[in-house]
């Protein structure tokens, strides 16, 4: 187990590293840098800023010091937002992030799979096919088109939820963003649920089960779900990279101060530091969570040695 | 003589009795209400956006300052409304409806390209080349792709060509899992044994054997994935990075509508609709295919 934790991780010191690269290179190569303004400054104070931010040095060694700083923890300052550091932006945007899409997963977990598997086991009713229709609207109502609708309705007609805004994490304010960012995902995971809970239903070993007379609801809880919940498992990691993409979008549409904002805000401006510092963290959040998926499968399934 | 009318009488038995695999999976197409209807109704829309604009006395740049925010009515020919610029909204929905097609069609050939390219050398070979070649798939799932091509549009320029390429890149990797997975199970056929007993080079088997066999998922697959490139060209609009005015996409309308929703709410309605019947036919011929195809899988 220990031995495979570690390879694990060994492996992903190099993904890391080339996603650190990737970010270090595109944004230098991209055309306008981030103190290029409409009025040019004075020569003396252009080199003094390149100076300050290590701008003037070849890019290799930009890189080793990037590297360098990373290494303990430390992202560097913003170019943009001049009083700050990449890192107190980040902390002060991450527990939006987190909040939202650490609810949303859980939320679309849970519902999700508890809606799939009920749909399985009714299948063919008019239940089943409710569920299969309102997925079907989850899948192609993308979070861009659902977030505006939702504040429009709850909102502005019926005026019982806040349009916009944080407010220090209010529930009421959360109501919306959450239920936007979820619903492509309790889609997705409801349809995948039912179909491996429909296969897992027609398997050798549920008839066996069913054959000693044990209850039906027994047997689902003991021994279907722990099968069905596998490709669930598989698909978490995608799920949070969804959501990750998703949070960008609505924490833009309900003006919610979390890292995706400040992502876009730092891509448009050149923000060279904000914005590998952000993709940095997205991809080693990934990487945790791919390595968390593999731990669970190989609890969950026994056939998956580690 | 004689010898002439044997090989037309069997060929004529073999015309009657031969269903192949194509004309079944299209039998089981057309049964599906739900695909064919999608199909009309996809068929539909790609006219309307391609011809309807010529119909339409209004271009999709004209402004007209006397008919700002005009609610949709049939009276002065803004059936849709129109916009704050007093432009016909469904001669932009109708351009943006080419525009987001487009994208999806071309950016989806693109990554299929590459993925299928990809796959099939992957799989084929196979060894340290494939575990190598899998490796760097499985990195790349580790990223999160979108930021990389919001980097990418950044660092290219809101260039619209550059769209269909930056969007196509990113996804192939699925592409790529699908067809080495069904390459690795066709090269141990016996099919393949026998071209390589006949002196074929890997090329040619590759590409006379290999990749047609892949067509049935590789279909199904393609249908599936128009709707996720109009999706992500759509999200990229919508933060100011896709396609640039006076050209429009749906998602741009969509962006914009959603900021103009409280006076306007049919600029984020309609624009919305189109794009969400589009992408629910798109995913019903794409379940319909995959059943047709491949009818073991639900």
């Amino acid at each position: 187990m220990i031995k495979f934790i570690t390879k694990r991780l060994l492996i992903a010191i190099p993904t890391l590293l080339i996603i650190i690269a990737f970010g270090f290179i595109m944004m230098r190569v991209a055309p306008g840098g981030p103190f290029t303004n409409e009025r040019a400054l004075p020569p003396e104070i252009e080199r003094n800023i390149q100076e300050a931010y290590n701008l003037n040095k070849p890019l290799y060694e930009q890189f080793f010091i990037y590297i360098k700083n990373l290494s303990v923890g430390d992202f560097g300052p913003s170019f943009k937002y001049k009083d700050f550091t990449v890192n107190e932006l980040i902390i002060s945007g991450l527990p939006v992030s987190a909040t939202l899409g650490l609810s949303s997963i859980i939320i679309s977990l849970f519902l999700g799979s508890f809606l799939g598997i009920i749909a399985a086991v009714k299948r063919n009713t008019y239940f089943d096919y409710s569920v299969m229709s309102v997925s079907l609207v989850g899948i192609c109502v993308p979070s861009f088109v659902m977030a505006p609708i939702l504040s429009l309705f709850f909102g502005l007609y019926l005026g019982i939820l806040p349009t916009s805004g944080w407010n220090g994490g209010s529930i009421l304010n959360l109501i919306l963003p959450i239920t936007a960012l979820s619903l492509p995902q309790i889609a997705v995971i409801s349809r995948m649920m039912r179909a491996s809970t429909i296969e897992v239903l027609n398997s050798n070993f549920i008839r066996t089960a069913r054959s000693k007379g044990l209850k039906s609801s027994y047997i689902i809880r003991k021994h279907v779900i722990r099968a069905s919940i596998l490709p669930i498992i598989e698909y978490l990691a995608p799920a949070s990279a969804g959501l990750m993409t998703g949070s960008i979008i609505v924490e833009q549409i309900f003006g919610l101060p979390g890292i995706g904002r400040y992502f876009v805000v730092g891509a448009l401006q050149r923000d060279y530091t904000l914005v590998s510092g952000v993709m940095i963290l997205y991809a080693s959040l990934l990487i945790i969570l791919i390595l968390i998926t593999d731990i669970l499968r190989a609890y969950l399934d026994p056939r998956v040695k580690i | 003589m004689r010898l002439l009318k044997k090989t037309d009488n069997l060929e004529m038995s073999y015309s009657l009795k031969g269903r192949s695999l194509w004309v079944d999976a299209r039998r089981r197409l057309f049964q599906n209400k739900a695909a064919v209807i999608s199909l009309f109704i996809l068929i539909f829309i790609s006219i309307i956006s391609v011809f309807g604009p010529f119909f339409i006395q209004y271009g999709f740049s004209d402004t007209d300052w006397s008919s700002i925010y005009q609610p949709p009515s049939l009276e002065n020919g803004h059936y849709l409304g129109t916009d704050g610029n007093g432009r016909d909204l469904l001669v932009r929905i109708l351009h943006g409806g080419r525009l987001s097609l487009s994208i999806g069609v071309i950016a989806t050939f693109v990554s299929v390209f590459i993925g299928v390219i990809y796959g099939t050398i992957a799989g084929f070979f196979g060894g340290k080349l494939d575990t190598f070649m899998m490796r760097v798939v499985e990195i790349l799932y580790a990223m999160p792709y979108l930021i990389f091509v919001i980097i990418l549009m950044v660092v290219f320029g809101r260039n619209i060509y550059f769209l269909f390429i930056a969007i196509g890149a990113v996804e192939w990797l699925t592409m790529a899992r699908i067809v080495r997975g069904q390459t690795i199970s066709l090269k141990e056929k016996e099919f393949i044994e026998t071209s390589r007993a006949l002196g074929q080079s890997n090329t040619l088997i590759i590409i006379k054997h290999i990749i047609p066999n892949l067509a049935g998922p590789i279909i199904v697959y393609i249908t599936l994935m128009v709707p996720s490139v109009i999706i992500l060209e759509s999200f990229l609009s919508f933060l100011g990075l896709g396609v640039q005015e006076p050209l429009t996409s749906w998602g741009v309308l969509i962006s914009e509508g959603s900021r103009e929703m409280e006076t306007a709410w049919w600029l984020l309605i309609f624009p919305g609709s189109f794009m969400v019947i589009t992408l629910a036919s798109l995913n019903f011929i794409g379940d319909g295919l995959r059943d047709a195809i491949d009818p073991k899988e639900y």
